[in-house]
């Protein structure tokens, strides 16, 4: 049979999904001039560094992501801390509601946090909580605790019986089995788990544009969309403050990309 | 790495005493927080601006070592003010802030602004033009803001292809039509994208026809005889402008001065509606000869209408109650604006200085023949009126010119339909100022009581079987209730109490944006259904021929997914930039389909939304319909090839018996996801022109953020939950299926 329609077409698919990203690119390394040459140019002529030394020392950039790092960073470790242990007993342990539970995280996992904003932006308001990274912080570990439940639950169920019976009958508590056995064997689903987090907070944006006021607060999609306003004509500054945002999560997604996949699915199917 | 960066972010921060976030020592002990405008600030885009304000803050933080400001600049400015009024209703303003002078009734009324005039002496604020003091003063003489700098709006021309500037709207059109054909540039261009200069760069063609908007005590009357008339004619000509050629379409996206600006400097235009300031860009965006061609006059008027132009401007208000920060706050200020560097930052911006000793004492202003005929066009200006319902008509009137120029709506209808909103709002700002007798409602807690039972009770039968199984649920119960179960019945309360659900439905508004909701979900779906199943097949069918880059095709529509929701927003925007600094466009034009308003035609903004949408969004079921694909046994492949079957057999009876329960569970994912889009949307088109691209989510969060209406946003979100509960059921019903639990 023969291959290379094959290829052409995997080609072509992959340029249509590339090309933009790279159009990105192509234009933050360009001039403020040559974003307007025409016909454009795929390959900058005379290409600059400049933007992204604007965006990294002239604007707020810089906090974006720091304040990007450290929320992702603190709300993905919450989540998990939370998440685990009502995992680990929803897998191991068998009682009445166990399936209800179950269901009802399910459910609730596929709710937009879009759909909650007005009540959730009223009650941090109450709690005095607006324009603070730790409200945000919070916020975004209950949005995430569900469906990190599901999953952690998922890779705890794959772990072998024969070793926690192996632990029961060492007389190992509850506490000891999750950190000598469970957690070692289902590490592989923990850091997917933790990635997908990871990915979902740094992208973040409803939550974000409702909770904080202040620049200097601001994670970095929010960055970027008051940026976008800021420097609306400025197409090649735009577009390396953009670059600058997309690093993180393309490093991250090329290290790792059979977690991202494996958290993709996790959810929806077991395969 | 994180420890590292934060050492380096405060090291760089703290040699400076002006950062991006901060002005004056960080170790400061009185810290206020200022809420500043962009374009006026040393964060400005244009590096004059930014280095006048950047030497002006140094100095002061150099004076005030006791006083540090934490500042955030509001570039969007309906955001900026929406900010402000969620921040004023919570209690929790800025100490100052920088505020567009048409939002001093909404502040004033609160009572939130701090009289400035314990620490601001008479004879200075004599220095200022006289209508920014008397504008910004109640009865009894207590001002209430510095008036920073003024403006005026004028018609930009080239002599070059416009000989004599046009003086009425015929004029306009036929010089602009003829232009616009022979040279194929625009001939006329203006703001009628959904933001407020649409609205007041053109008030001055209904004032000069004697139109109000408003009578004597705030009530509007532009809908009314003789003034509907007048606004009519208004609408007319600007629907004309489109018709006849002399303005493309892409008006309907003009929503910031400098688009207008860009199109100039491209050479792609030959009459712009513009204000005072973008002179400057122009002088420092042409070559000297070109730039010598641009020339200014008065606004083009009806027959037989006199000349007007708006003057607005940027007002210094103080918020802090505290005597001592109000006093700190006030200096701060006044040191911005004193006479040398008020000044500079007019000479800086091209705005005009509110201060009458500055265009009398610097030749820059008294000498500059461009100053002098602002300064008489200045005379027949006027402010827009400082009543609290006028945000409230310019939003009104900015949708009625979209979708008059559109053509989704006649003229008439338009403006009856903008003048019922406008006295609907007016009727609820007089029924809000009457003091409401709050009721004590039981209900009001009922959500939260309702919810601590539930969690209580499943926790209680939880222990019940086993004490320490309850222990290791409850952190995940208790957040899982307090934020998202607790929100999901308070959400219901609000709408409830409110009584806006059954309203809704008759609200006009509300159906249009369904429609497009609608459109939205459904083209996205199937498409991104298609699409992930053919990508799917094609990845499936080249490895099973062990063709080459199946991989790097996986991780390349993978990637799109991966890709933030804002920033492929934003990407996008890029990609679609109706100029020729466009690629798309580019390639379109090349193929002879282009170049198309992408993003200011209605009907196009929504297919590039669904691009957008979709391009981001097949990834999901490349990836779900791949491993279904996978699961079909490699012999039934076999036999097919044996049989000789074709394509369409293999797909019907080969794989999708296999694939049929993910597809279906795809489609259910992909609706939900869909359905509640924001993040895309909000940078890439904001929901416009007009309202043609506000799916559900923006149109919630409009209501509720920015018409600070939460019971009417409620009542849309009640919609959103009751859709996104119902498809969640479906889809773990689906789920439930293939799982053993």
């Amino acid at each position: 049979m023969r291959r290379w329609p094959f290829v052409a077409a995997l080609a072509a698919v992959a340029a249509a999904f590339v090309a933009p990203q790279l159009w990105l690119l192509s234009l933050s390394l360009k001039s403020k001039a040559a974003v307007y040459e025409f016909p454009p140019r795929w390959i900058p002529s005379h290409p600059t560094a400049a933007n992204y030394w604007f965006a990294l020392t002239s604007t707020q950039v810089p906090w974006y992501l720091w304040n990007s790092v450290v929320v992702a960073l603190v709300a993905t470790a919450t989540t998990m801390a939370i998440a685990t242990p009502a995992a680990y007993v929803l897998s191991r342990e068998r009682f009445r509601d166990r399936a209800r539970l179950l269901a009802a995280m399910l459910v609730v996992q596929m709710l937009s946090p879009v759909v909650l904003l007005v009540p959730i932006y009223r009650l941090v308001e109450r709690a005095s909580l607006v324009d603070t990274r730790s409200g945000l912080v919070l916020v975004y570990a209950a949005m995430q605790v569900p469906f990190t439940t599901w999953v952690l639950k998922n890779f705890f169920d794959a772990v072998p019986r024969a070793l926690f019976e192996a632990a029961l009958v060492d007389g190992a508590s509850r506490v000891r089995t999750l950190f000598s056995i469970a957690l070692p064997v289902a590490s592989p689903g923990l850091a997917a788990a933790a990635i997908f987090n990871l990915a979902a907070y740094w992208s973040e944006f409803s939550l974000a544009l409702v909770l904080l006021d202040s620049q200097e607060r601001f994670t970095m999609p929010l960055g970027l969309f008051s940026f976008q306003s800021a420097y609306e004509t400025d197409w090649q500054l735009l577009a390396a403050a953009s670059f600058i945002g997309l690093v993180p999560v393309m490093i991250a997604f090329v290290l790792l990309q059979r977690f991202f996949v494996a958290g993709l699915t996790a959810g929806a199917v077991k395969g | 790495m994180p420890d590292l960066a934060s050492a380096i972010l405060i090291a760089v921060a703290a040699e400076s005493l002006v950062t991006p976030v901060r002005i004056g020592r960080p170790d400061a002990p009185t810290t206020l927080t200022v809420w500043a405008q962009q374009d006026y600030s040393h964060l400005a885009a244009r590096p004059a601006i930014a280095d006048t304000f950047t030497a002006i803050f140094e100095e002061w933080a150099r004076t005030r070592p006791d006083v540090q400001l934490r500042l955030s600049v509001m570039p969007a400015l309906e955001l900026h003010k929406a900010k402000l009024q969620l921040a004023a209703q919570a209690g929790r303003l800025p100490d100052i802030a920088s505020i567009d002078s048409f939002w001093m009734p909404l502040f004033l009324a609160g009572g939130y602004l701090q009289p400035l005039n314990d620490d601001w002496p008479e004879e200075d604020r004599r220095d200022f033009l006289p209508f920014t003091i008397s504008t910004l003063s109640d009865a009894s003489g207590r001002v209430f803001g510095l008036w920073h700098e003024t403006d005026c709006r004028v018609l930009f021309y080239r002599r070059d292809l416009v000989p004599t500037p046009p003086r009425t709207w015929d004029e306009l059109i036929d010089v602009a039509s003829r232009v616009a054909r022979e040279r194929h540039i625009a001939g006329y261009l203006y703001n009628a994208g959904r933001w407020e200069a649409t609205v007041f760069d053109h008030l001055a063609m209904f004032w000069g026809q004697g139109g109000e908007l408003v009578d004597g005590e705030g009530r509007p009357i532009f809908g009314e005889p003789p003034h509907r008339e007048r606004m009519l004619r208004l609408f007319e000509f600007l629907r004309e402008t489109v018709r006849s050629g002399a303005s493309p379409t892409s008006v309907l996206a003009s929503n910031d001065y400098q688009q207008l600006t860009a199109a100039a400097t491209a050479g792609d235009v030959a009459m712009f509606l513009g204000g005072n300031w973008q002179l400057n860009d122009l002088r420092a965006g042409l070559r000297a000869e070109d730039f010598a061609n641009w020339e200014i006059a008065p606004i083009p008027q009806a027959n037989g209408a006199t000349p007007s132009t708006g003057t607005g401007g940027w007002v210094w208000v103080v918020f802090t109650r505290d005597r001592e920060r109000r006093r700190a706050a006030v200096e701060f200020i006044r040191d911005v604006e004193r006479r040398d560097h008020a000044a500079r930052i007019s000479m800086a911006t091209g705005h005009l200085p509110a201060r009458r000793s500055v265009y009398r004492d610097y030749p820059f202003f008294s000498r500059d023949r461009w100053y002098q005929r602002f300064g008489e066009m200045l005379r027949y200006g006027r402010a827009r009126p400082l009543v609290a319902v006028y945000p409230a008509i310019s939003q009104a009137l900015q949708i009625a010119i979209g979708d008059v120029i559109s053509g989704a709506q006649a003229p008439d209808a338009a403006v009856d339909r903008a003048f019922d909103a406008a006295r609907a709002e007016h009727a609820r700002l007089t029924a809000a100022n009457l003091p409401r007798a709050r009721r004590p409602s039981a209900v009001a807690r009922a959500p939260a009581i309702g919810v601590a039972i539930l969690a209580l009770f499943v926790l209680w039968r939880v222990a019940r079987e086993n004490r320490q199984l309850a222990v290791w649920l409850m952190p995940a119960v208790a957040l899982v209730a307090t934020l998202l179960l607790y929100p999901m019945l308070e959400l219901v309360r609000i709408a409830a109490d409110g009584r806006t659900i059954a309203a809704l439905l008759l609200d006009p508004q509300f159906r249009a944006m369904l429609a497009v909701t609608l459109v939205f979900v459904a083209a996205s779906v199937t498409m991104q259904l298609g699409l992930g199943l053919g990508f799917a097949w094609l990845i499936d069918a080249a490895h099973r021929r062990r063709a080459a880059g199946t991989l790097a095709a996986r991780v390349a529509v993978v990637s799109a997914w991966v890709m933030p929701g804002v920033l492929a927003g934003v990407m996008w925007k890029i990609l679609l930039i109706e100029n020729r600094a466009g690629i798309i466009n580019y390639y379109l034009s090349r193929v002879g389909a282009g170049p198309l308003p992408l993003l200011s035609s209605a009907r196009l903004a929504l297919v590039s939304v669904v691009a957008a949408n979709i391009w981001r969004g097949c990834a999901f079921s490349m990836v779900l319909q791949h491993a279904g694909l996978q699961r079909v046994p490699r012999e039934r492949h076999e036999a097919a090839d044996l049989e000789g079957a074709s394509a369409w057999q293999r797909l019907r009876w080969v794989m999708l018996p296999e694939i049929a329960p993910v597809v279906a569970l795809n489609a259910v994912l992909i609706t939900i996801a869909t359905f509640n889009t924001f993040d895309l949307i909000m940078p890439l088109t904001g929901g416009g022109p007009a309202r043609s691209t506000e799916v559900i989510s923006l149109f919630m969060y409009r209501l509720a953020f920015f018409d600070l209406d939460p019971s009417k946003a409620a009542a849309v979100a009640v919609v959103m939950l009751a859709v996104n509960l119902s498809l969640a059921w479906v889809a773990v019903r689906l789920m439930w299926r293939r799982e053993s639990v």
